[in-house]
């Protein structure tokens, strides 16, 4: 298979650089290249430097890393759950990258699996772990090999074992391998996948950091969260918070898909405009269409329409103030000519595939929405339908053990709200084939 | 730290063990929150999002059975927030429920009915077609399960992982399409199998053994003590009192006896109680006779012996007032005390005991009856297999009081083949068994459903029985005929 | 007794069993080992998993219902599997599916039938370069009807896959066996 290009693709050079320093980089996944670019200098210095646990928790609190996953958890309070002291407790990287729209963590992996290790490394000496996972989608075979690579390099190079660079810490690490469930992407949902369970989550309390893999104290990290720790530690907490706004400190990792004319993975500060990114970084849309919408942060993000995106910034509070998420930092673009109440069924049609059948506000709320979605698009639905969906979405938020439900009732609310019209259209095209008839 | 913190519900304080939750307050407190996955017997699913409730401070509804309850918590259960989050739960809860009460064995003892009729009770908003899923699977020699009435609440997948430890349930698939089942072909084989319809919210499960018989709403239920073995298991014993029909028994919540649950053993102890099983009345010879005629036989059998001349012989499936009465009235007519023998059957092994609640002693009473014989000074012989203890003492008239349940003694005919050998051998007990016919005299008893009386457990714990109206009128309980009996024989005397 | 599973295979599933913290975790690996073997996971070998390593046939048949990368009936020798999640759908997915299906419909009714099937999954995470497909374990980006004809084509002139041969057998046998 064609090991994708990097996504630079045409982009102006800047001082971006903090995940893709490899970017363009010939043989860039080698551990040589890794070394080469600083690569477990992080490591080395708090383990021979004989940092304790709660300076690095603190380093990483005041980077103001947040969880790069979608909830945008500040990972240095994340970590500061874990109970101290002796007992198993587990780390666990959540390379699920399911959520549509998103394809950011496999470019880390594409460029180097080595950043995730090393990044895992600190964080599991952080909370205490000598056991982790890296738990990858079962489709991503590619990234699989790559970070089974990585593991057997680090080994090799005593970075992972019972003595880790002879400082006595010990540290296993090993992959694990979905196999088709969007839900193992919910933190508690890879832990029961984990056991190998079903990838339904788990009732809280109690708490992953509490009792999560197998009863133990458990940290859920996503990849691009892991990764980019090494730098923190190497370039200190204030060089991250050059990038970034207030409250959304650091760079990330921008995904963006739909018809643009570059398409591809892009490391920009956070606070960046979005009309920017997708015009002047991304080209804007094939053929000059003009834009309708935009799915900001992954499919369970709540729709913005093109009005919005005119001023919009991507950081967390931007986001949130309109409504709407960062999430995963996937930016779907959507043309004036797609319907978007196609775009609706889409995606109730996906959210109906992936519940996990726990909860029945979920199980039962999300073929609801998709057979009330598909009926407009057949020409089955009557004024007042759009206000149906978008009411039952708003009872199925808040309601159930994960927040699935709460990610399959934003766009069911956001489309119905913000495009109502286009709903009026179907229900005006049953009316006109029934006089036909 | 003190270990009890105090609450709030609806105003109303509730003080409850710390590590207790909203719902375990709620119970204590007497407020109801509507629930199907919660089953206090059971660990906690949260998966039916049905509990929610209002705490304060808290932006979001909490679910009631996995929110710990803490010191000052003010909780609230019934505002219109509250109410409307409970209607829309039913609502999913009913979207692609079949809606089939009508022929629902469940209908009647539904929750899923109960609470459409508390919370719902509107116009369903679903117009859409409901899921299809498999229906009537025989799913063991006692249940039949219709997957499409399951709402997935897992109750049963937890018993049998939690009490039973077989794990013979999953949920497969998932998302709308999530189902309950067995792996294909493989049956529910444990003897606590109808809990699973008991615990079931809804008419997913349903017992073979009440399919398509009675409904519900028709029975009457006597609260009373199970009487298959040794633990004394809590129950509710069900009956169609216009028809004079027992149908079933469910079990009644003892922390201290069954907790939740009792077996499919117990469950059977229906089935002899009702007129169809049962001796309607005494035989002499194997002619029919009255009571009073029976009585008098015993009377002038009896009448003149010495007491060492007189074998009686006990099973431990009679009251502690019953035992007590029948030694009472021989002592006065016999002027002594009788050759005691416990009859125990060959096979049995008392001591056994399957880890939840099934004892290998199948008798209700055994440490009742040892109890009384000890205040009368009675020594008894065991006879267990080997009846020659009795026929060495030669006794003029022997008096077998025998076992209500026969199926705790697979070697009944064998013995009753034995004691009917002796001269003058009564028996006590309503047994249609050919064994049974051989005896001189045989005259029909109560069963425990129509006797009030105490049953003593394996673990000392006493229990009283409740009487129902008998099913024969002119059948009465073994103590009652000996007091019949004694003053027959005083007349006579 | 012979065992259901191959030498190999059963050195694998040994593997699994004693790699993680629990015996279940390995369930998991254990379904993607046997799947990539036999190309599917009968009913006979969920038994063999129960008779011969002690897993409860309830919790692999859990796993495997709920996951669906596993398959349950034998399949063709080579799936065309099309995202048709948000990104690919915009950009053509529902396109390039239905004109697959149609290509191997016609294969087949020509009297020339092609070892493939389509079917559409969900997002499979590598959604700027949409549409995206997986022929059997090889990842295609921007699959255009064209591009699909094309693997198709190219594929079908390979020799099969092992695993696909190995169905084929166990399915031939089993009918001899019948």
């Amino acid at each position: 298979m064609p090991v994708m290009n990097s996504a630079y693709n045409g982009r102006q050079p800047n001082e971006f650089k903090v995940l893709t320093e490899l970017e363009g980089i010939p043989n860039s996944r080698s551990l040589e290249v890794y070394k080469k670019h600083g690569g477990y200098a992080a490591l080395e210095k708090i383990l021979k430097g004989k940092m304790s646990q709660e300076e690095v928790i603190n380093i990483v609190k005041a980077s103001g890393l947040r969880g790069r996953g979608g909830a945008g958890f500040p990972t240095g309070m994340k970590w500061g759950f874990v109970p101290k002291g002796e007992g198993e407790k587990y780390l666990i990287t959540n390379f699920d990258e399911g959520e549509p729209g998103t394809y950011k963590d496999r470019y880390i992996a594409e460029l180097n699996a080595h950043m995730l290790i090393e990044g895992k490394l600190i964080a599991a000496y952080a909370i205490g772990a000598s056991k982790s996972y890296i738990y990858l989608r079962g489709e991503f075979y590619d990234e699989i090999a790559w970070c089974e690579q990585a593991i057997k390099e680090a080994y090799a190079a005593g970075y992972l074992g019972d003595n880790v660079m002879g400082t006595g810490f010990k540290h296993h690490m090993d992959v694990y391998i979905g196999a088709g469930a969007y839900i193992c992407g919910e933190e508690t949902g890879l832990i029961s996948s984990l056991e190998g369970k079903k990838g339904q989550p788990k009732l809280k309390p109690p708490f992953p950091a509490v009792k999560g893999y197998l009863g133990k104290p458990t940290i859920v990290n996503n990849v691009e969260t892991l990764a980019v720790v090494p730098w923190i530690i190497r370039n200190g907490a204030e060089a991250y918070k050059k990038f970034g706004t207030e409250k959304s400190a650091g760079t990330k990792l921008f995904n963006i898909s739909g018809p643009v004319v570059r398409p591809g993975c892009y490391e920009l500060p956070l606070g960046y405009p979005l009309k920017r990114f997708i015009y002047e970084d991304c080209g804007g849309l094939i053929g000059g269409k003009k834009l309708k919408a935009v799915i900001p942060g992954g499919a369970s993000a709540p729709v913005l329409t093109a009005a919005e995106v005119e001023t919009m910034t991507m950081d967390y509070e931007a986001f949130a103030a309109a409504g709407s998420m960062l999430g995963s930092g996937a930016v779907i673009v959507i043309p004036e000519d797609v319907s978007m109440v196609e775009v609706l069924e889409n995606l109730m049609h996906f959210f109906k595939d992936e519940s996990c059948g726990q909860c029945t506000p979920c199980r039962e709320g999300t073929g609801w929405l998709l057979k009330m979605s598909r009926g407009i698009l057949q020409g089955e639905g009557q004024p007042g339908d759009e206000k149906k969906i978008a009411e039952v979405a708003g009872k199925m938020m808040g309601r159930t053990i994960c927040t699935f439900s709460d990610a399959a009732a934003g766009p069911a609310r956001s489309i119905p709200q913000k495009f109502a019209h286009e709903f009026l259209e179907y229900y005006k095209k049953k009316s006109s084939a029934h006089g036909q008839g | 730290m003190s270990n009890q913190v105090t609450l709030s519900i609806n105003n109303q304080s509730v003080t409850v063990p710390a590590g207790s939750t909203i719902m375990d307050a709620a119970q204590k407190a007497g407020v109801s929150v509507p629930h199907f996955c919660w089953h206090p017997g059971l660990s906690i699913a949260g998966v039916c999002r049905f509990c929610m409730v209002k705490v304060e401070g808290m932006p979001k509804l909490q679910i009631a059975c996995n929110t710990p309850a803490s010191e000052g918590m003010k909780v609230d259960t019934v505002s219109d927030e509250v109410k409307e989050t409970h209607k829309w739960a039913l609502e999913f809860h009913l979207i692609n429920h079949p809606l089939d009460c009508p022929i629902c064995d469940q209908a009647g003892e539904c929750e899923l009915q109960n609470y459409y009729m508390k919370v719902g009770k509107y116009q369903s908003q679903m117009e859409d077609q409901k899921v299809l899923k498999p229906k009537a699977l025989d799913v063991g020699d006692t249940l039949v399960l219709d997957t499409e009435r399951c709402i997935l609440c897992s109750r049963c997948v937890r018993f049998e992982d939690e009490v039973t430890k077989t794990s013979t349930l999953g949920i497969f698939n998932r998302g709308d399409q999530a189902t309950i089942g067995t792996y294909p072909d493989r049956k529910i084989k444990h003897n606590y199998s109808y809990n699973l319809a008991d615990i079931c919210p809804v008419g997913a499960f349903t017992a073979k053994d009440f399919r398509f018989k009675c409904r519900v709403w028709f029975l009457k239920e006597t609260k009373t003590v199970c009487p298959g073995c040794s633990t004394g298991c809590n129950v509710n014993l069900f009956q169609n009192s216009n028809q004079r029909e027992y149908y079933r028994l469910k079990p009644r919540h003892n922390a201290d006896v069954n907790g939740h649950w009792m077996c499919d053993t117990g469950r059977t102890m229906y089935e002899h109680l009702n007129a169809s099983a049962r001796l309607a009345s005494p035989l002499l010879s194997g002619q029919s006779i009255s009571s009073a005629a029976a009585l008098q036989a015993v009377a002038d059998a009896v009448k003149g012996l010495s007491a060492d001349k007189v074998a009686l012989v006990l099973t431990a499936q009679y009251t502690n007032e019953e035992y007590a009465g029948v030694l009472s009235s021989l002592k006065t007519v016999l002027k002594g005390t009788p050759k005691v023998f416990v009859w125990r059957d060959e096979s049995e092994k008392a001591d056994d005991f399957d880890g939840i609640l099934f004892r290998g002693d199948r008798n209700p009473n055994t440490r009742g009856m040892m109890d009384v014989l000890k205040e009368h000074a009675i020594q008894p012989t065991m006879l267990k297999g080997d009846f020659s203890a009795l026929a060495g003492t030669s006794p003029e008239v022997t008096v077998v009081m025998g076992p209500e349940i026969e199926a705790g003694y697979p070697n009944l005919q064998k013995a009753l083949s034995r004691f009917s050998e002796m001269k003058k051998a009564v028996y006590f007990g309503n047994s249609l068994t050919d064994a049974a016919k051989k005896f001189w005299l045989r005259v029909p008893v109560k069963t425990f459903a129509e006797k009030s009386g105490t049953f003593v457990n394996f673990n000392g714990v006493a229990q009283k029985l409740k009487a129902n109206p008998p099913v024969f009128t002119n059948v009465k309980a073994v103590d009652e005929y000996f007091a019949e009996v004694g003053k027959l024989a005083h007349t006579a005397g | 007794m012979a065992s259901f599973f191959s030498t190999q295979l059963n050195e694998q599933i040994k593997g699994f069993l004693g790699r993680y913290e629990t015996k279940r975790s390995s369930i998991l690996p254990i379904l993607h080992a046997i799947q990539d073997e036999n190309d599917w996971i009968s009913p006979e070998a969920v038994q063999a998993l129960e008779a011969e390593h002690g897993l409860s046939v309830i919790d692999v048949n859990e796993v495997l219902s709920f996951y669906t990368m596993y398959r349950k009936a034998p399949p063709k020798p080579y799936r065309l599997e099309v995202c048709g999640s948000i990104s690919c759908w915009l950009n053509g997915a529902d396109k390039t599916i239905s004109e697959a299906k149609q290509y191997i419909a016609q294969a087949e009714k020509s009297g020339k039938p092609i070892p493939f099937e389509c079917h559409k999954v969900e997002c499979l995470g590598v959604c700027g370069y949409a549409p995206v497909a997986l022929v059997n374990k090889d990842r295609h980006l921007n699959v255009t009807p064209e591009l699909a004809r094309k693997l198709m084509d190219e594929y079908s002139k390979k020799e099969l896959p092992a695993a696909a041969k190995k169905c084929a057998a166990d399915l031939a046998a089993r009918a001899a066996h019948k």
